[in-house]
């Protein structure tokens, strides 16, 4: 993957420029006049979700009492962030995202996405674009990602290991009910059937999520590392930066690239994981604001991430 | 839904209004605060919010704003009354750590030259970002007296590692009416920001900068 990608095009943060990264950003891309915590409407549990770019249409449902729980499995995982909905719409559908030729017609990669959350939207809407997707999240996210999925998908060339069969069949026989309208078109070329699993991957615990992800493989001859490694507004506490870092650097190979999108919220924390992850040893990218749609210009930064 | 009903507020913001126009008046400008303590709330693992809000009105006008500038805008800074600095006047600090801290507590807000604001860490160190205090620029083109106006409007929510934070809403010489909308807006903004929203406030209270306190929730 890395070789199809001119990374002369991003600004290279090495360690001494770190500070003056945050600096900048927080300086000149942050929404003055009003910037909130970046869930799309925490007001109910279906939200219909449109991407007119994309004619893609979704009806996801998240949970609020699951995110107000106060169990040990409250997760910001279980609503919807305003990230992800403008990563998607970049990647798939903005000619001057550096990626938009990846995901614009169907491909053979190998995309995994670490800390999905519910929504599924990536998974929905690039996991038909590619050879294989693999969405990942703590367990307790899983059942309702994968619900929001099966929900979603319009395309009939897709296979899943994870998904249960009976679900799969519900979709794919077309018993959505009556008034489903059609939601993700398939613009790409016919090809093959995309493989799409959703898999538990905690960072806190990576070998054991390495280990489910390899086991997806197993049925085949040999195990494939992903192409691309996907995060949406996966780093939003001091607490996870660490676990999250590593797990990348484990999935990372020679060949592959991360692209992670963070929403500017807290700069401190940024900070924080921009010096971590530079002196993890990764190379980091961040993607020129000439390169980013509107949307996520003001608010919003997306970085690319080599080993 | 909001549980704070702006007569319920109103009530509280007249009997600030009285103690700090009557009861006990100082002789500087007092500030009215919206207080707030968090709870249910972990920083470590919930996200670490920070939000910022612009009011209808400027809570302290007295608030010290500092324009880093290129000739062009320190000229203009004098113009609107606003204190200024050129870069070679930021180079004149020489780096000097005591004398940045100085810089960044002297002044509430920052603002600089579009041009400006790369070099600005260079000359400054990370004093700056660590007290949160970045810049806002300005290009040519704006306004400058519009953009000192927006910076003076816009209150920020932080949430740093302790379960209270504190804003400055108003002040004890603005009308009832506009001090009640501008406490409801940045209450309701800030309830906006938690994860589990009312379910994370413990208190609110406002409060002048020598006055009582008066809880709204």
């Amino acid at each position: 993957m890395k070789e199809l990608i001119d990374e002369t095009q991003f600004e290279a943060i090495g360690e001494d420029a770190v500070e003056e990264h945050i600096f900048e950003l927080y300086s000149t891309r942050r929404p003055l006049d009003r910037q909130h915590l970046g869930y799309v409407d925490k007001s109910r549990e279906m939200l219909n979700v449109s991407f007119p770019s994309l004619q893609v249409y979704l009806n996801i449902r998240q949970s609020l009492t699951s995110l107000s729980s106060s169990t040990e499995t409250s997760s910001t995982g279980f609503v919807i962030w305003q990230s992800s909905l403008l990563f998607v719409e970049w990647v798939a559908g903005d000619p001057n995202c550096p990626f938009y030729s990846i995901f614009n017609s169907k491909s053979n990669i190998t995309v995994l996405e670490l800390g999905s959350g519910v929504s599924a939207i990536c998974a929905t809407i690039l996991g038909p674009r590619v050879g294989r997707y693999v969405a990942t999240d703590q367990k307790h996210i899983l059942r309702l990602l994968m619900d929001n999925f099966v929900n979603n998908i319009d395309s009939d060339r897709w296979e899943s290991s994870t998904i249960p069969k009976e679900d799969i069949n519900s979709t794919k026989l077309g018993k959505k009910g009556p008034n489903k309208k059609k939601k993700v078109s398939e613009a790409y070329k016919p090809g093959s059937n995309s493989k799409i699993d959703f898999i538990e991957y905690d960072w806190e615990y990576m070998d054991q999520g390495n280990y489910n992800y390899k086991e997806l493989f197993q049925a085949e001859e040999s195990s494939q590392a992903p192409d691309i490694i996907l995060a949406s507004d996966t780093i939003y506490n001091e607490y996870l930066i660490p676990y999250f870092i590593e797990a990348l650097g484990s999935l990372l190979t020679e060949k592959s690239v991360a692209l992670v999108v963070l929403q500017l919220r807290d700069s401190i924390t940024h900070e924080e994981f921009v010096a971590q992850l530079v002196q993890s040893g990764l190379k980091l990218f961040s993607i020129p604001e000439t390169k980013l749609s509107d949307k996520l210009k003001r608010g919003f930064v997306v970085y690319y991430i080599t080993k | 839904m909001s549980k704070i009903t702006s007569s319920h507020v109103r009530e509280n913001v007249h009997k600030l209004l009285e103690f700090s126009n009557e009861t006990k008046k100082r002789n500087f400008l007092e500030t009215v605060e919206l207080q707030v303590g968090l709870k249910n709330y972990d920083p470590q693992r919930d996200k670490r919010f920070s939000g910022t809000l612009k009011l209808p009105q400027v809570p302290r006008p007295n608030m010290t704003l500092c324009i880093f500038g290129d000739a062009f805008d320190v000229d203009r800074a004098k113009s609107v009354g606003v204190e200024a600095m050129s870069v070679e006047d930021l180079k004149k600090l020489n780096k000097n750590k005591k004398l940045i801290k100085k810089l960044a507590k002297k002044y509430n807000a920052f603002i600089a030259s579009e041009v400006l604001i790369k070099q600005i860490p260079r000359l400054l160190g990370p004093t700056l970002s660590k007290a949160g205090k970045f810049p806002t620029p300005v290009s040519h083109n704006d306004d400058l007296y519009g953009k000192v106006t927006d910076v003076k409007s816009t209150i920020r929510f932080q949430l740093k590692k302790v379960l209270c934070l504190a804003v400055a809403v108003g002040n004890v010489e603005m009308e009832e009416d506009i001090l009640v909308n501008q406490i409801m807006m940045a209450a309701n903004f800030l309830v906006s920001l938690l994860k589990k929203n009312w379910q994370n406030v413990g208190s609110l209270v406002i409060k002048s900068t020598m006055g009582p306190s008066f809880r709204i929730y």
